[in-house]
């Protein structure tokens, strides 16, 4: 269940895994459809069941380790393109998007979907980037060893481990809450049925098995999803019923183009776009998976796959909004299962709970993999075997990660920990690291310490001003502002870098850091998530141009494709212990 | 808006979202008759 910008601000993460919804009780069970526990039971078998027979077509007795982290590095469009939409929609995405066309109107689903899809769009160029430099990586880590070293790319594991595995616990999260809604059945129930469904077809074939099993998921999910709506929109009167109520929505919910929904749903997301692609393993596996001349167009793909599936269901929550439903026990949490339960026959409200079983799966199975690959490559590969991997121990290292990862993240579920600090500290290390890992693919003067010290300094003022540690008054308000808009110049201008190239990058940027400072003078500092969000941009950029230009370092980018190699050849290059090669 | 205009507005994601997987299954097909003839996986 990942929602792509809501990392940063880690607040939203928060209430978004309360929307499947972590404790559950709060939902009197008697509003919805409650399956039997045999038929739930028949229900997750089927699937899970099903999935993992899906694997038994690409188990290999023995994987190969590069393999087992990003396939062939061939994988066509069509795999690619299921699996990075599959990967990309999690229930937290389509149950925020219709809270938000619930609160917003017409608006909402778009400003919600919109820029979650654009996410994907807009790293795709820095990934062709990362694909030129380093063919045979395995995580984008890994490449920054290769450029910096072990203190760099330790930063980049460390933030993907930590965004993986929060993304780990709060899909099993929701799992425990659907079973819990629909079923006789415990939240602790749903979550060990999950964490055992997905580990079960995730473990042998790791990120090979991910891909396959995604394509199935990604269709399920899109064929249920285009059969609900216009069954819940005819159901529930139809449209001329819910044109009808247009005139009662505010003229705010009746704006197509809503600067309110802009402000509060579109523009946190529009501050996270690039942070959340380059701080997940879960993307970069798939950029490093995929045929290097299919990039853009499994990128483009999976945008409008993810902006049709979300957009789409966040109709719901404006068909609710139309129909005059209001939410049970005032939480607009319970919006999509309120609307699937009072306007889906039984067989299609089973298809849904399979749609969003489907969704947190293929989720979960991302991360697993990913976790996985960043532990095998970046902790093992890179530093504790030091070009000496052996692909037997690399491989039992990833699958016992795996089975690690499933058993914290299901301990961490079912005590319902309170996570909010580690999300506001992972949404800030990922931001700070945007300009830094960008810069380092591109500028051959950008060293180790500006890398290592403009994360430092980033996360250090994030702090500072996150937590108010200093009043957000006078002379200090007025410098973090200015440095959070040169932190909003850098987001555009990096957008505009990926598309367009390095002059109009620049441009943009500067045009819109000089925009922007008046308007953010005296406004960010009532605006502290926004605030402090920016500043881990703004500073990281600041330190890492500054160091960077005081060095006379001149890297040369063809290093990197000589020191990241497959790990496969690479033990028979340096006599390590012999894995067998399928 | 009117009936027509909301009618397209909310079934055009469901119809894309069609499309999509339209355009996803040509080329999984393909893949997988691709990787069958050249005795290789497909992923």
């Amino acid at each position: 269940m990942r929602d792509p910008a809501d990392f940063p601000s880690g607040e939203n993460i928060s209430k978004i895994a309360h929307a499947i919804d972590v404790e559950g009780s709060a939902v009197p069970a008697q509003d919805f459809v409650q399956f039997s526990t045999p038929v739930t039971l028949v229900l997750l078998a089927v699937f899970y069941g099903g999935t993992f027979l899906l694997t038994l077509l690409i188990g290999r007795r023995d994987e190969n380790v590069d393999a087992y982290m990003v396939s062939t590095q061939r994988v066509g469009f069509g795999f690619s393109a299921a699996s990075m939409t599959a990967t990309w929609v999690w229930a937290a995405s389509f149950y925020a998007s219709a809270i938000s066309g619930y609160q917003y109107g017409l608006s909402g689903p778009v400003h919600y979907g919109l820029w979650g899809a654009l996410m994907i769009l807009f790293i795709y160029p820095f990934g062709r980037r990362f694909r030129s430099l380093a063919p045979h990586a395995h995580t984008l880590g890994e490449i920054m060893h290769a450029r910096h070293g072990s203190s760099s790319q330790l930063i980049l594991a460390v933030s993907n481990l930590l965004g993986s595995g929060i993304s780990l616990m709060v899909n099993f999260t929701a799992a425990g809450a659907l079973v819990s809604v629909l079923s006789p059945l415990s939240f602790v129930h749903g979550v060990l049925i999950a964490g055992a469904g997905v580990l079960a077809y995730t473990l042998w074939s790791g990120f090979r098995a991910s891909v396959y099993t995604d394509f199935a998921q990604v269709s399920a999910m899109m064929l249920v999803a285009a059969a609900v709506i216009p069954i819940i929109l005819f159901q529930a009167g139809g449209p001329a019923a819910l044109a009808a109520r247009l005139p009662e929505l505010t003229a705010e919910q009746l704006d197509p183009l809503s600067g309110t929904a802009f402000l509060e749903q579109g523009a946190p997301f529009l501050v996270a776009v690039l942070a959340y692609a380059i701080g997940n393993q879960t993307i970069a596996q798939r950029l490093f998976a995929v045929r290097p001349d299919r990039i853009k167009s499994t990128f483009v793909t999976a945008t409008i796959g993810y902006g049709s599936i979300v957009i789409g269901l966040g109709m719901l929550g404006l068909m609710a909004l139309l129909i005059g439903v209001q939410p049970v026990g005032g939480d607009p949490n319970n919006i999509v299962p309120q609307m699937a339960s009072s306007y889906l026959p039984a067989v299609f409200v089973a298809l849904f709970f399979i749609l969003v079983i489907a969704s947190l799966s293929s989720t979960a199975d991302s991360d697993l993999s990913a976790l996985s690959a960043i532990v095998m490559t970046d902790v093992y590969g890179k530093n504790l075997a030091r070009g000496r991997a052996n692909p037997r121990t690399m491989l039992l290292l990833g699958r016992i990660t795996m089975i690690v990862a499933t058993v914290i993240g299901v301990l961490f579920a079912s005590l319902n920990l309170n996570i909010l600090v580690m999300l506001v500290f992972v949404g800030a290390l990922w931001g700070a690291i945007v300009f830094p890992v960008i810069v380092s693919c591109y500028w051959k003067r950008v060293t180790n310490a500006a890398f290592t010290w403009s994360v430092v300094c980033a996360l250090a003022v994030f702090t500072v001003a996150r937590f108010e540690w200093v009043p957000l008054t006078g002379i200090t308000a007025l410098g973090l502002e200015t440095i959070a808009a040169v932190g909003g110049g850098v987001v555009l201008g990096l957008m505009a870098f990926g598309f367009f190239g390095a002059r109009v990058g620049a441009g943009v940027g500067t045009v819109a850091a000089l925009v922007l400072i008046p308007l953010c003078a005296g406004f960010l500092r009532d605006h502290v998530v926004l605030l402090s969000s920016l500043l881990a941009y703004g500073v990281s950029t600041i330190v890492c141009v500054a160091i960077s230009l005081a060095s006379r370092n001149e890297f040369d980018f063809a290093l990197i494709g000589q020191r990241v190699r497959r790990f496969q050849e690479e033990q028979s290059t340096t006599g390590a212990a012999p894995g067998r090669t399928p | 808006m009117g009936t027509v205009w909301l009618a397209i507005y909310i079934l055009m994601w469901p119809a894309l979202t069609i499309g999509v997987l339209a355009v996803i299954w040509v080329a999984v097909l393909k893949e997988l008759r691709a990787a069958k003839r050249e005795g290789e996986d497909a992923v």
